[in-house]
């Protein structure tokens, strides 16, 4: 045997480098005794042979020559490529190995027919994922067709998208090669695909079996709906049995002597069983035995011919939720709650400025509790938050150590997973208690200050309502003070004690927020007593905060309808914001005599609610005051739809569903008799009810508060912008955001060479712009480089995408896909896809049908505001943004936290 | 309550502040004590703060704007024995950079001296 062959009995695992991924699993299951029809590899070798020196240099060219940002010269270049290889003449000591081991496979009947598949390897990445060079000739006959069919399969490894893709990956062309798996064709009369684990739920105590008649081509393609098994592996038995309507199948063409076709079922067989029970529970037996063999749950191709099962394929699930990861001694960075606050690249102002806060925070804390030397936070604050990419990132290991050895550790955990969202859930992290040295030598003097501390904090929390009323007073009255002075007017040196007085009054709103974090201690509390007692799935937990009254991030909506109210009864008004852009909206009207009144009820808005915008703690994003075009579209929206979108009867309607269902949930925990006469399951409920809720609206209510803190600073920050452009310093104002805090105050306090600044600018900004473009995953351990993450959009199949279900219901639409809430209209029923939202976001909720986030947690603003509209959420899908097209139909079910994307027309 | 102590040491002028600094209890003591050496021409302020227990936003503005207004009268501010909610706000806003501060007040009108 030449090593241009390999047949599948002497294929190991580990000759991935000459059989690529595919058939060296081909080979591994044939040696572990599955039933897989028999069949060879063409290796890596052949292909390496085939390709002359000459015709090296040639592509190599080509491929020098190829302009990447013009996808119709790589289309050109990537044809001629292939036409080289197509024109090679396959060496004769490879021909002639190839037609002796297809000889072999007759065992006496003649020729079998074989399915030519494609199977890539590359030197350095042996595991890496080949989108698009997934070519597949079935029911292929002859030597001569085989080799046309394999000549083929080479070529295919310069398809114009699998040049790209390479390129983009930074992949060597010149090391990527190919291998051909030849396999003898199963005539199946049924086939399918077998899941070890249900792929929809993630439940690993299942399989799923899909099954349909003929070749699996037909379910592999979409082409049928097939028969949907769900099978329970510890009891055995057959849970559920979906039987659809099968109209079609695909079998071998009898007439052509290769190749397919399509043959409609009969109609008396469409709807009937595929597979017997018997026959789910010996296919069931065997996923189970492949599963055992890989240790992990398996996505399997399977056909059965004259009663007997062949194995064709089988493939580690990727889209499940995998199976955790263990880490120990790692630092676990994850941007998924921080994200929704901080989303994007962070400018060098908010990010320093953002540290600055957190670490006067955690000081803050340290201190209430008794602790006075806090040199160590100064220290270490970079090991807890950190940018990657220009993103803000939050080591969770950190708080797992911290945490550690305290008593409720593990409830704290799977809280805190479950609430923060992301996919930190995913790792297993095993926590390396923090030694107590940060109180060093005197600990044993600090451990009863730290106690009283502790009570002292937690005596706090009684007056969270009365210091938030309060500060939100304190606030109103500052800015309206730092409002009265014209900044405009001040010299730098004058904008100093402004600059410090303006970050003090953020990080002041920052700290009183931050106070509100129980909100998630009781809202997983609520969670899990729901779950103890009445078996609930997070839906009623999630019903008990909605529609709460006084919800401070709904109120824009409200308010917004309002002015749409206004709007419409001022015909004139109403024209100018129904048929002009909305970035001239706001100039028209000014120049309208007819619209002051609206104008002045526009400006009393805004003095509240103009300092929202999207990216809210993002400080370069224009506020709504600064760019109204988002709520001019908002209104003209409102005013299109109508009264069915009535924010006000949409909360109500809420509300009326909570309260029902707090009746429900009490009634259902006083059924029986002790439970009347001890009802402390009621009572508890009730606690945590309340608590959850109150805390729920405060931190809402306080957020709202630390963007309008934020927004004081921002107009001092602007004020040194407009100075600093005036001496023709900065190019524009908004340069200013790329100033880090301390040199901010440097500036202003004099202290900071001028004439350096537009060279930080410019690189700052290129730095900026580059971070853009890659897209780092939301849950990071230990160090980031973008080469270990390149795949995993590429890892995406089948046509579901799986996310946390965070507000119920089903619904069907058509996808909005919005970057940039300021330019979006959503028709009514639409469903919004969106990296993730905030308060700036909420008037789209509206007209939504349902929502899509690539980010979030069952906290996160997105399920928060899906809830108080009622409509179904499914958050943190990761890649919905670039997965889902705009105006593609798509199915967002909000009970089972998925997003189908091919939508069956009924 | 605030408390605002002034003693004056050759050309230095050493302003003792305790309590809470506040919006409504002591920023505009401390502003106008300060702006009223600053005009007398005492403009080489020690401020000693160790006995402040609390400061909110309008009265570090205070402070700050008395600083600027020190130098800009050819003199300085400095810090003495800040407290730690002091050190924190001060860090907090990077006016840590920018204003000097010592850990005792004689460190601090010493340093007038250099």
């Amino acid at each position: 045997m030449s090593s241009y062959i390999l047949r599948f009995d002497e294929i190991s695992k580990d000759d991935v480098n000459l059989v690529g991924g595919k058939g060296a699993n081909l080979g591994e299951m044939t040696r572990a005794g599955f039933p897989i029809p028999a069949g060879f590899c063409i290796t890596s070798n052949a292909y390496k042979k085939l390709l002359s020196r000459k015709t090296q240099e040639n592509i190599a060219k080509i491929l020098r020559e190829i302009d990447y940002d013009d996808a119709e010269d790589i289309k050109i270049k990537a044809l001629s490529i292939r036409n080289i290889i197509l024109q090679e003449k396959i060496p004769d000591d490879i021909s002639t190995a190839i037609v002796n081991a297809y000889k072999a496979m007759d065992k006496g009947r003649g020729l079998p027919y074989v399915a030519v598949r494609s199977s890539a390897t590359a030197e350095d990445l042996p595991e890496a994922s080949f989108a698009g060079q997934q070519d597949t000739y079935l029911c292929i006959k002859g030597k001569e067709e085989l080799l046309d069919k394999i000549k083929q399969c080479w070529a295919s490894l310069w398809t114009d998208r699998a040049i790209q893709y390479r390129e983009k990956n930074r992949f060597d062309h010149t090391k990527v090669y190919l291998s051909v798996v030849v396999q003898e064709m199963v005539n199946s009369e049924k086939s399918g695909i077998m899941f070890t684990a249900n792929p929809v739920t993630g439940n690993r105590n299942e399989m799923a079996i899909d099954a349909s008649y003929g070749l699996g081509e037909a379910i592999v393609s979409g082409l049928v709906s097939p028969d949907n098994y769900i099978f329970d592996k510890a009891t055995s038995a057959i849970k559920t049995k979906n039987i659809s309507e099968k109209k079609l199948k695909i079998i071998r063409n009898p007439e052509a002597g290769s190749g397919t076709l399509q043959l409609e079922i009969p109609e008396h067989e469409r709807n009937a069983h595929v597979l017997t029970d018997k026959e789910i529970i010996e296919l069931s037996k065997m996923g189970k035995k492949i599963e055992a063999h890989y240790k992990s749950p398996q996505d399997i191709e399977w056909a059965l011919r004259e009663g007997r099962f062949y194995i064709l394929q089988s493939r580690p699930i990727t889209t499940l939720q995998k199976k955790k990861r263990i880490v120990k001694g790692k630092d676990i960075w994850t941007n998924a709650n921080v994200g929704e606050a901080l989303p994007g690249v962070a400018s060098p102002l908010t990010w320093s400025f953002f540290f600055s806060v957190a670490v006067y925070t955690a000081k803050n804390f340290l201190r209430g509790i008794g602790l006075t030397n806090l040199d160590f936070v100064d220290a270490g604050f970079d090991k807890i938050i950190k940018r990657i990419c220009g993103r803000v990132y939050f080591n969770f290991a950190f708080i797992y150590d911290l945490f550690a050895g305290m008593p409720g550790y593990r409830l704290f955990k799977s809280a805190y997973d479950a609430v923060m969202g992301g996919h930190q859930s995913e790792i297993e992290y095993i926590p390396t208690p923090q030694k107590i040295k940060i109180l060093n030598i005197s600990t044993l003097i600090l451990i009863p200050r730290v106690m009283i501390g502790i009570i002292k904090e937690l005596r706090k929390k009684k007056s969270l309502d009365k210091d938030a009323r309060e500060f939100v007073a304190y606030l109103y009255r500052r800015r309206r003070e730092l409002d009265s002075v014209d900044l405009k007017l001040k010299d730098l040196d004058e904008l100093l004690s402004s600059f410090a007085e303006g970050s003090h009054l953020v990080a002041d709103a920052f700290t009183i927020y931050m106070r509100t974090t129980d909100q998630f201690t009781y809202y997983a509390l609520l969670g899990s007593f729901l779950n103890k007692h009445l078996g609930d799935d997070g839906r009623l937990r999630n019903l008990m905060i909605t529609g709460l009254e006084g919800m401070k991030s709904a109120q824009p909506s409200v308010e917004i309808w309002k002015l749409s109210k206004l709007a419409e009864r001022n015909p004139e008004v109403k024209d100018v914001i129904i048929n002009s852009e909305s970035k001239d909206v706001l100039e028209k009207l000014e120049k309208l005599p007819q619209a002051r009144d609206f104008l002045e009820a526009l400006n009393f808005f805004m003095d509240e609610y103009g300092v929202r915008s999207p990216r809210e703690m993002e400080i370069s994003t224009p506020k709504w005051r600064e760019n109204p075009s988002f709520v001019f579209s908002t209104i003209r929206s409102y005013i299109i739809a109508g009264e069915d979108v009535n924010p006000i009867r949409l909360q109500e309607a809420q509300r009326r569903t909570r309260e029902a269902a707090t009746r429900d949930i009490i009634n259902r925990l006083s059924e029986g008799y002790w439970n009347r006469i001890f009802p402390w399951k009621k009572f508890l409920f009730d606690y945590l009810r309340k608590n959850t809720q109150k805390l729920t609206l405060q931190r809402e209510y306080l957020r709202f508060y630390v963007v309008m803190a934020g927004d004081v600073f921002k107009k001092i920050a602007v004020s040194i912008g407009r100075i600093l452009k005036d001496r023709g310093i900065l190019g524009e104002i908004e340069d200013v955001f790329f100033l880090e805090i301390e040199e901010l105050a440097r500036i202003a306090a004099q202290e900071f060479n001028l004439e350096t600044i537009p060279k930080l600018v410019k690189e700052r900004r290129e730095e900026f712009q580059r971070f853009e473009k890659i897209h780092p995953p939301d849950v990071i351990v230990g160090d980031y480089t973008p080469e270990d993450y390149f795949s995993e959009l590429e890892q995406i199949k089948g046509d579901i995408l799986t996310g946390l279900g965070t507000s119920p219901g089903k619904v069907t639409g058509k996808a909005r896909v919005v970057i940039d809430p300021n330019n979006a209209r959503l028709e009514k029923g639409e469903i919004l896809v969106a990296p993730f939202t905030d308060p700036g976001w909420t008037p789209l909720f509206i007209t939504a049908g349902a929502v899509v986030t690539d980010l979030g947690g069952l906290l996160s603003h997105g399920s928060v505001v899906a809830r108080e509209y009622g409509i179904p959420a499914v958050v943190n899908v990761k890649f919905g943004t670039k997965v889902i097209k705009d105006g593609q139909i798509v199915t967002v079910d909000g009970n089972k936290g998925i997003v189908l994307l091919k939508t069956s027309p009924s | 309550m605030a408390k605002i102590g002034v003693k004056i040491s050759g050309d230095i002028a050493l302003v003792h502040a305790a309590g809470r600094i506040t919006l409504d209890e002591g920023s505009s003591n401390l502003r106008e004590s300060l702006r009223g050496l600053i005009e007398e021409g005492k403009n080489k302020i020690v401020l000693n703060l160790s006995k402040v227990k609390f400061m909110d936003s309008s009265g570090f503005g205070a402070l700050v704007e008395c600083y600027t207004s020190a130098r800009k009268h050819g003199g300085d501010l400095r810090i003495a024995s800040p407290s730690f909610k002091v050190i924190d706000i001060l860090s907090l806003t990077k006016m840590d950079k920018i204003i000097k501060s010592y850990n005792s007040e004689n460190e601090a009108i010493k340093s007038f001296a250099k």
